[in-house]
């Protein structure tokens, strides 16, 4: 009877989950981030991206404009505005620029269409975070890389903070970024001057 | 000779400005039509700042606000701050040196004299503006009433 008690003790001991009578708390060690958005963009040159199979995620929808892929990576002649519903509102999202003088590449967040959504855009050795609120563009924050040249990009949304690095630096922080704080499609965005220029987009959720 | 070696060596030193960081008032730009003409402050137009971040946020949907004016902090190196405190355009609210300094009679009257320039009541600048604490108390009565519609 003994052993029995000490083998059932111990089994609750392991499980350290045991409802609502669990007498080890539950593990404390923060939890991996999970990958709700990813792609390579690896298939045949032109093929659109609307027509594309993600890495991870859903799809991608076309808010506006054209953006296909060419050489495994973004394309776009004429611009546009896609994103992927990753259902997760606070993320940290990733991608490679890849920018020409006077070229632009946008990450996008929080968007629910493409006149309102957030963009953070390397351009013109600008980094810019964007509120694009019913259609009108209102600039945020900024800092002044330099952008031509290959880079990385990555965006952090959490509640009311929306923050970008180029490179690791350049960071940019706005901590009223209340509009669309609860939207879960982020994605990709250029103004049709980029060939080539966006690669590896990664959105992780805590 | 070691005086003259060190002479040399302070010579070849690449001169590098400091980065300063200030709060300052200025008005929106642009037409929010397209990126490229988004609303922005008109500082940014006109200095080579290192970086901003918009700290009064205003609703986009008000945009451009009457009186047309943000608060907005600037990283920026030293040189290009002194140019800005000369600027009638811009009014510099603080520095991090000054920012926990009681404002002076000076100062008071520089910001009173600054938006009763761009069109603020008299009355509105005694009832909304914390003028007789410290630059940052100032700044910040200041923003949020700016942040109001």
């Amino acid at each position: 009877m003994r052993r029995l008690l000490t083998f059932f003790l111990l089994l609750l001991l392991a499980r350290g989950d045991a409802g609502s009578f669990s007498v080890l708390p539950s593990s404390t060690a923060a939890k991996p981030a999970v990958i709700v958005l990813s792609d390579t963009f690896t298939d045949a040159d032109l093929t659109n991206l609307t027509a594309h199979t993600m890495n991870v995620g859903p799809g991608w929808t076309a808010g506006a404009g054209s953006m296909s892929i060419l050489s495994n990576a973004v394309t776009s002649a004429s611009g546009g505005y896609y994103y992927s519903d990753s259902g997760k509102t606070s993320v940290t999202l990733t991608i490679d620029v890849s920018l020409a003088v006077g070229h632009a590449a946008d990450a996008i967040v929080r968007a629910t269409d493409a006149n309102n959504l957030w963009l953070i855009e390397s351009y013109n050795n600008t980094f810019t975070l964007y509120e694009r609120n019913g259609g009108a563009f209102t600039s945020r924050a900024s800092s002044a890389p330099t952008t031509a040249g290959s880079h990385t990009v990555r965006v952090i949304t959490r509640a009311n903070t929306i923050s970008a690095t180029f490179d690791g630096g350049s960071a940019i922080s706005y901590e009223s970024a209340t509009f669309q704080n609860t939207a879960t499609k982020h994605g990709i965005s250029d103004g049709g001057t980029v060939t080539n220029g966006i690669d590896n987009f990664l959105v992780l959720a805590p | 000779m070691k005086g003259w070696f060190i002479s040399l060596l302070l010579f070849a030193a690449p001169v590098h400005a400091a980065s300063v960081r200030a709060r300052v008032l200025t008005s929106w730009a642009g037409t929010g039509k397209t990126a490229t003409d988004a609303f922005r402050p008109a500082l940014a137009d006109g200095y080579r700042l290192a970086s901003w971040v918009d700290t009064t946020s205003q609703k986009a949907a008000g945009l451009p606000p009457s009186p047309n004016l943000l608060v907005i902090e600037v990283v920026c190196d030293d040189m290009t701050l002194t140019d800005i405190q000369g600027d009638p355009s811009y009014l510099v609210l603080w520095t991090e040196q000054s920012k926990l300094q009681a404002i002076t009679a000076g100062q008071a009257s520089a910001i009173s004299s600054y938006l009763w320039l761009k069109g603020v009541p008299q009355a509105a600048i005694d009832s909304a503006l914390k003028l007789d604490g410290t630059a940052q108390e100032a700044e910040v009565s200041l923003a949020n009433w700016l942040r109001v519609p």
